[in-house]
């Protein structure tokens, strides 16, 4: 590997290589952000660089390895975060102009602390949707972050860079978040994984808001083994997280590898029919198709009300965003991306009680879907309808019918969020892997709240079985 | 397991950009409109520029139709909101 090439390594690689001393964490550093230089210009994934601190993390990483001091499998390895991050001495910009005016951020989100105590290196931030409402990874203000896999194409949003920067090699793993799907999305676009927890279980503590009754943190990697070392390092209690469920800390990672099918062969598992059948693409169904087969899903099950609690999510998340930034509309409507302002402006004047039925609507589908998981332990949706689309793009045609793309990106990942189910995006591939101009599309695994370990364990098989992987871009990168 | 043909109930999911672009100058209704977006806007303290003005009149047709769909279901009474509060 040469100094300033993308890096296709895995975690639990790069922590072999740290601990069998065949590289360092500064020399890693010095190659991590080499990269970043050589290409960050083509993808604009990363808006930030923190090179200071990640030297000191990467000094006081090796220090710990060379002294057989207490260390983790992140001890050592680079990440970055998607910039709504708060990353003490930076400031965090949520993807938009105003907040830029802001002081830097006097400490760390409980994300990138919890990162730095296990011995991690925060390289910086990255790009995304403004203010997170945005499933494109399209910015007027940062410019649009690319898709890796083809620039002229969409990464996805809102967690756009984080994405782009480990689909590209620049980072083995970053930090986003997802209120409607905004991990997921870009998730299946690079393809990746990527893991929104169950609603309440990391905590968001330092994370610019975007829905607070929706929003959630959780990792993007290139593989499924290190979503686990990554979403257990963020595990905690944090009393600034006022939803934060009362939960112990479980470790997921450890349940990895234990046996051939990594313990879920007695798993129930099916596929949401009904609404997530309809309108997608014939890759996506190709995608579920195949991961149904390898995990013996058989049958379908049908989430209740899917289609209005997408509607239901989407008066939540006009109501709260608009909330949240009404100061920010009076004063500066103006330096707003104009998409975002509009939405905002509208999401301002709604009436009371829709937003109350959405919220009550909320608590009875949340009882529909959590009575769905005594019959079955994980269900097999699409992630999205189809592949990334052009930047700029501005429509898409699902079922013969011409729809905005904007609205159309989020149809499966919303009503599972919405019940603050825990959902991983897995990426499939197909037969035509490596093709020219052959894309990746994202698959969700979904299970009941705080089963995570049955997540990660089922994507770890995929990934062995060769059914999902994530794979380098097919073309080399350049500025 | 087979694909299926989109539920014809279900109005929101995906709107047509047909339909979607339509909104703006449709006034179908008292909601919709740039008089009542103007109206909502003094009461708030914003301002919407003319040239603004089609585009928060279609989001707030898109509200519209989303609230429909919602309010369309009868709930029982003791179902509680979802807002998280707990009191500690």
């Amino acid at each position: 590997m040469s100094t300033g090439s993308p890096s296709f390594a895995t975690v639990t690689e790069l922590a072999h290589a740290l601990r069998a001393g065949e590289t360092s964490a500064v020399d890693l550093l010095g190659q991590t952000l080499g990269c970043i230089n050589g290409l960050n210009g083509a993808i604009n994934a990363f808006t930030d660089l923190t090179a200071d601190r990640a030297k000191g993390e990467a000094l006081a990483a090796d220090k710990r390895l060379k002294s057989g001091l207490e260390h983790t499998a992140l001890t050592g390895v680079p990440y970055g975060v998607k910039n709504l991050f708060d990353i003490r001495g930076v400031t965090t910009r949520a993807g938009s102009r105003i907040n830029r005016d802001n002081a830097p951020a006097a400490r760390d989100a409980f994300g990138v602390a919890a990162l730095e105590g296990a011995g991690a290196v925060c390289v910086g931030a990255l790009n995304m949707g403004e203010y997170a409402y945005d499933f494109t990874g399209e910015n007027a203000h940062d410019g649009d972050c690319k898709n890796p896999h083809d620039v002229l194409r969409m990464a996805g949003g809102s967690s756009s860079g984080p994405a782009a920067a480990v689909a590209a090699g620049m980072i083995p793993f970053a930090l986003g978040t997802d209120t409607n799907g905004s991990i997921r999305v870009p998730s299946s676009y690079c393809g990746l994984f990527g893991l929104k927890p169950t609603f309440g279980r990391l905590s968001r503590a330092g994370v610019f808001p975007f829905v607070a009754s929706l929003d959630h943190i959780g990792p993007i990697a290139r593989s499924a083994r290190d979503i686990a070392l990554v979403y257990d390092a963020l595990q905690g209690d944090d009393p600034r997280d006022p939803v934060q469920g009362s939960r112990l800390t479980e470790l997921v990672s450890p349940a990895l590898g234990q046996g051939s099918d990594q313990g879920i062969g007695r798993a129930r598992v099916v596929v949401a029919g009904g609404y997530f059948r309809e309108r997608t693409s014939d890759f996506a169904d190709e995608a579920v198709a195949a991961v149904a087969k390898a995990l013996g899903a058989e049958n379908e099950v049908i989430i209740p009300e899917a289609a209005r609690a997408r509607a239901a999510a989407f008066l939540i998340t006009a109501s709260e965003s608009a909330g949240l930034h009404l100061q920010r509309l009076q004063a500066r409507a103006s330096d707003f991306d104009p998409m975002m302002r509009d939405r905002l402006l509208a999401g301002s004047m709604i009436p009371t009680p829709w937003v109350t039925q959405a919220q009550r609507f909320r608590r009875w589908y949340q009882n529909e879907v959590s009575a769905l998981f005594e019959k079955v332990d994980l269900i097999i949706a699409p992630a999205t309808p189809t592949v990334a689309p052009a930047i700029g793009q501005s429509t898409v045609t699902l079922d013969g019918v011409l729809v905005p793309v904007r609205q159309a990106i989020g149809l499966y990942t919303q009503p599972i969020s919405f019940a603050g189910l825990p959902a991983m995006t897995v990426p499939y591939w197909g037969a035509q892997a490596g093709a020219d101009g052959h894309l990746p599309i994202g698959v969700q695994l979904i299970a009941a709240p705080w089963a995570e370990s049955l997540l990660v364990r089922a994507a770890c098989y995929l990934e062995s079985a060769a059914i999902c992987k994530a794979l380098p871009p097919k073309m080399p990168l350049q500025n | 397991m087979s694909k299926r043909a989109p539920d014809k109930s279900d109005s929101t999911s995906v709107i047509p950009v047909a339909r979607v672009s339509a909104f703006a100058t449709a006034n179908s209704s008292a909601f919709a409109t740039a008089n009542h977006a103007q109206e909502m806007a003094a009461i708030l303290g914003l301002s919407i520029r003319p040239e603004w003005e089609d585009s928060v009149v279609v989001n707030l047709k898109l509200l519209e139709l989303a609230a429909e769909q919602v309010l369309a279901i009868d709930l029982p009474d003791d179902i509680e909101p979802a807002v998280v509060f707990l009191a500690t």
